[in-house]
């Protein structure tokens, strides 16, 4: 069973995918399928296996073994039928000495065989769009890391593909121009293009994607909502209360429930691994206010993500 | 009235540039743009320059009197052929060589450009420098035809021929940086072009010297025969050297094959056709064929290995593209991918080329009796040699194979490695028997392939030669009896979905075809009747 981000059909679909470099497996035996118009993120620490496989989808690199589909073609089979439909942006942006931004974009617009009125207009729009209209005319090499960024994202938007591959296109950017990438995805996402995009920084796709993927030596460890990551990794949110004077009658009415585990009392405080949901977590503040007792105080904390990711990885990271 | 001749102008260049080679359009961009180009060219005008006004000076009053076109004309070759044979064809293949580095390599292949595309582009922008400089140069080189002492067909070999020179070299360098190489590797393939330039800066240099002082060129049937086959050969060879530089930009899953063996086919239909030109009409010397034989031998070595190394496993996308028809496949057969098929296919070809040449010394009106006596031991060594390490060398890659995955490029280290045991191991064996003195070949020394050929011409028993292809013969055929079951490839339907979406992109072409026609007509017509008024 193939785990699958967001509803309908699937645009991107790995079928347990492998790539081995000699004995590294570089990616080893990767499934997952990402349907129109999602946001699905792919996160990592360096050396994973995230470039490898985004390659494998870009068709720059065969699988070992496995089979990667884009809109019902293979990249195995049908290359050139995938790449119209892709928009790659690898973690290296590669330019050209001796040319400017306009005619770097023009340059790929021609390869993509735009021709004419075509390529004029869907230029103007890609400039527009990235916001790099006004440095239309400065050398490429030479501007900004953002602004190469806004540049290279442009180059993948060219012929207008239904998928985005993105390697990790928020890396090295300062606040400000990530907030900017992040509302330019959030744009493309809404005109219902399916990305794949990766970091090695969770909290960078927390908020864009509708799924992430947590992958590891090559293989995808988790997949799904981050909620849901958390939910499945972690079954018990931490509830901490404080209770005026009460702190002792508090736990033992806790004790009762059968979703509060490892009750600690230390002052007022009460702390206690909790696995109900919000519903659950209303029940209990209302049945110790009921009783009577002084609750001042409820917080439920989840782990933080970076929490949940070195959780999910624990064990392989040495 | 200019202004609109100027947009007429502007549109139908940059309908123009629609149709050019997207790469053509951005190096020459570039190019424009570079430090390099424009030290080249101002360069390159200078050197014109001064030469033409010191040889002037060195030959003041004669040059009145004397015709003094030849000494200027070997100057300006020297000038011209720093551009054409070094600068041009260095740039192509650190162009090539620093997309591979930069990673927009990768860019391209994602776009709609073939990898052909890729590689025709960086060569035509490199013949485009071409004209470049030789336009600049064309003035002087009219002043030395006003000087007298050289005629046009001097000047148009000397010309023709550094653009095909040069234009080899680009293709070499192209092919070498599209070949896979890590870091070191690129500086290895930097400088096996270097040595390459610099063997052809000689050769051609002293050719086009010789020719200019001695003035080579009259229109004879033989020199232009000579043209005609060079030509042959620099466009054959480019193209399977371009192909060969496509194939490996390709992807893995492509058939990679099957276009080189096509280009190689056409290669050596080419040059045995050019052969037997020159021993039939031009009556040639009968000893140009066993240097020909030899010629073969090597390239159907090198590239038989190269088949050999191939994988045997064909992708489905390979053999979706078999002929449809079971007839098809089986006049095909020999063409599809595999080591099985490179192996019959390059010593066929082999094979076939000895017998054309054998056949051309039996039709020769000039050839003395023993000419095939002669020519024949060779032809069978060479060709039981290359049936004999060939099959080892696909033994081995088969064991390769079966643990990992690998490069065809290693079924020619293979190929050396098999080579180079089979000489030495018997001849080591022997010179230690011999207690380090001085022995004759023996039959011991059959594997040594380096000895025998060398003792071919002082007389071997005669059944030598008919031994190394007894045994060589002898492998193949149980090479192809045992391993390559030469069962036909099964062909594999295209998906619809391919199918459709082929249609319809065929479908798009020509609505955009009829459309720009129409775009066209219509614009003459606006044109006109804006004239009318
Ligand atoms: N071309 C290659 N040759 C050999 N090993 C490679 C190659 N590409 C990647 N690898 C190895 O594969 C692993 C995954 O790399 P990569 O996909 O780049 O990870 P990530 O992008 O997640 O940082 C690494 O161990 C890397 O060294
Ligand atoms: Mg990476």
């Amino acid at each position: 069973m193939i785990p699958t981000v967001g509803e309908g059909e699937a645009v991107i679909e790995l079928r347990r995918v492998h790539r081995f470099f000699g004995k590294t497996r570089a990616v080893d035996d990767i499934s997952f399928a990402v349907a129109r118009g999602s946001v699905f993120g792919y996160i990592g620490p360096n050396g994973a296996g995230k470039t490898t496989s985004m390659r494998i989808l870009a068709t720059l690199e065969l699988p070992s073994y496995g089979d990667a589909i884009v809109d019902g073609f293979s990249v195995v089979n049908d290359p050139e039928m995938v790449r119209k439909r892709l928009g790659f942006m690898p973690d290296a942006f590669g330019t050209y000495a001796n040319v400017n931004c306009a005619e770097y974009l023009d340059f790929f617009a021609r390869s993509y065989g735009l021709v004419g009125r075509e390529r004029t207009q869907r230029l103007k729009r890609v400039l527009e769009f990235t916001g790099a209209a006004g440095i239309a005319e400065k050398p490429i090499r030479g501007l900004s890391k953002g602004m190469k960024q806004r540049i290279c994202l442009g180059r993948a938007l060219m012929h207008d593909p239904a998928v985005l591959i993105l390697d990790e296109p928020a890396a090295g950017l300062d606040p400000r121009a990530r907030i900017e990438l992040r509302k330019m995805i959030g744009a493309l996402a809404a005109e219902g293009k399916t990305i794949l995009i990766s970091s090695h920084i969770l909290t960078e796709l927390a908020e864009m994607c509708d799924a992430v993927g947590i992958i590891e030596q090559g293989r995808l460890l988790a997949t799904g909502s981050v909620e849901e990551i958390q939910r499945q990794r972690q079954q018990h949110r931490e509830l901490t209360l404080r209770v005026m004077h009460g702190a002792a009658e508090a736990a033992e009415r806790l004790g009762q429930r059968d979703d509060c585990l490892e009750i600690r009392v230390e002052g007022d405080w009460v702390r206690t691994a909790f696995s109900g949901d919000l519903a659950a977590q209303a029940d209990v503040l209302r049945d110790l206010v009921e009783a009577g007792l002084p609750v001042a105080e409820l917080t439920a904390r989840t782990k933080s993500l970076e929490d949940v990711f070195l959780q999910v990885t624990e064990g392989l990271v040495q | 009235m200019t202004g609109r001749t100027m947009e007429r102008l502007d549109r139908w260049t940059e309908r123009m540039g629609d149709w050019l080679n997207p790469i053509l359009v951005k190096e020459t961009r570039q190019t424009l743009k570079s430090r390099q180009f424009i030290v080249t060219f101002s360069l390159l005008l200078l050197a014109a320059w001064g030469w033409t006004a010191a040889a002037i000076a060195m030959s003041m009053p004669r040059i009145y009197y004397v015709p003094s076109g030849q000494p200027m004309l070997v100057g300006y070759y020297l000038v011209l052929a720093v551009p054409m044979l070094l600068v041009v064809p260095l740039a192509a293949h650190r162009s090539l060589a620093a997309e591979v580095d930069d990673g927009t390599l990768d860019l391209l292949s994602v776009t709609n450009l073939s990898p052909l595309q890729i590689i025709t582009g960086k060569l035509a922008s490199g013949g485009l420098q071409m004209m470049l400089y030789f336009v600049a140069l064309m003035p002087c080189v009219a002043f030395c035809y006003v000087l007298r002492g050289v005629d046009l067909m001097t000047i148009g070999t000397l010309l023709g021929g550094t653009a095909e020179v040069a234009t080899l070299l680009t293709v070499v360098g192209l092919f070498l940086a599209a070949l896979p190489s890590g870091r070191g590797g690129q500086f290895v393939m930097m400088v096996v072009m270097l040595i390459l330039i610099g063997i052809a800066e000689f050769a051609f240099g002293g050719f086009a010297i010789g020719m200019i002082t001695q003035g080579g060129g009259e229109a004879s049937g033989e020199w232009i025969f000579g043209i005609v086959a060079s030509l042959l050969f620099t466009a054959t060879v480019s193209a399977i050297l371009l192909i060969a530089a496509a194939v490996q930009l390709a992807p893995p899953s492509e058939n990679r094959s099957t276009p080189l063996r096509r280009a190689l086919l056409v290669h050596q239909t080419a040059m045995t056709g050019c052969l037997a030109y020159a021993m039939l009409v031009l009556e040639a010397d009968w000893q140009v064929i066993v240097p020909c034989v030899y010629y073969a031998a090597a390239l159907w070595a090198v590239i038989g290995a190269l088949m050999v190394g191939e994988s045997g496993v064909l992708t489905p996308r390979v053999r979706r593209d078999l002929p449809g028809t079971f007839l098809g496949r089986a006049l095909a057969v020999w063409l599809t991918p595999g080591p099985g098929t490179g192996l019959v296919f390059s010593v066929s070809c082999m094979l076939l080329f000895s017998l054309a040449a054998i056949g051309l010394l039996i039709l020769s009106p000039s050839a003395p009796g023993d000419a095939i006596d002669r020519t024949l031991p060779h032809a069978l060594t060479l060709g039981g040699y290359l049936m004999l390490f060939l099959s080892v060398t696909r033994w081995i890659m088969q064991l390769i194979r079966l643990r990992s995955v690998t490069h065809p490029g290693v079924a020619v280290a293979v190929l050396g490695l098999v080579a180079s045991v089979a000489a030495i191991a018997p001849y080591s064996a022997a010179l230690h028997l011999h207690d380090y003195r001085s022995f004759p070949w023996s039959h011991w020394q059959l594997t040594n392939w380096a000895w025998t050929i060398v003792e071919l011409e002082s007389g071997l028993s005669s059944d030598v030669p008919y031994l190394v292809f007894g045994s060589g013969a002898t492998l193949f055929a149980l090479n192809v009896v045992l391993l390559g079951r030469a069962v036909l490839p099964q062909r594999v339907a295209t998906p619809e979905r391919v199918l459709a979406e082929r249609a319809a992109a065929e479908r798009a072409a020509a609505e955009r075809a009829a459309a720009e026609k129409s775009l066209a007509e219509g614009a003459t017509v606006g044109f006109d009747s804006g004239a009318m008024r």
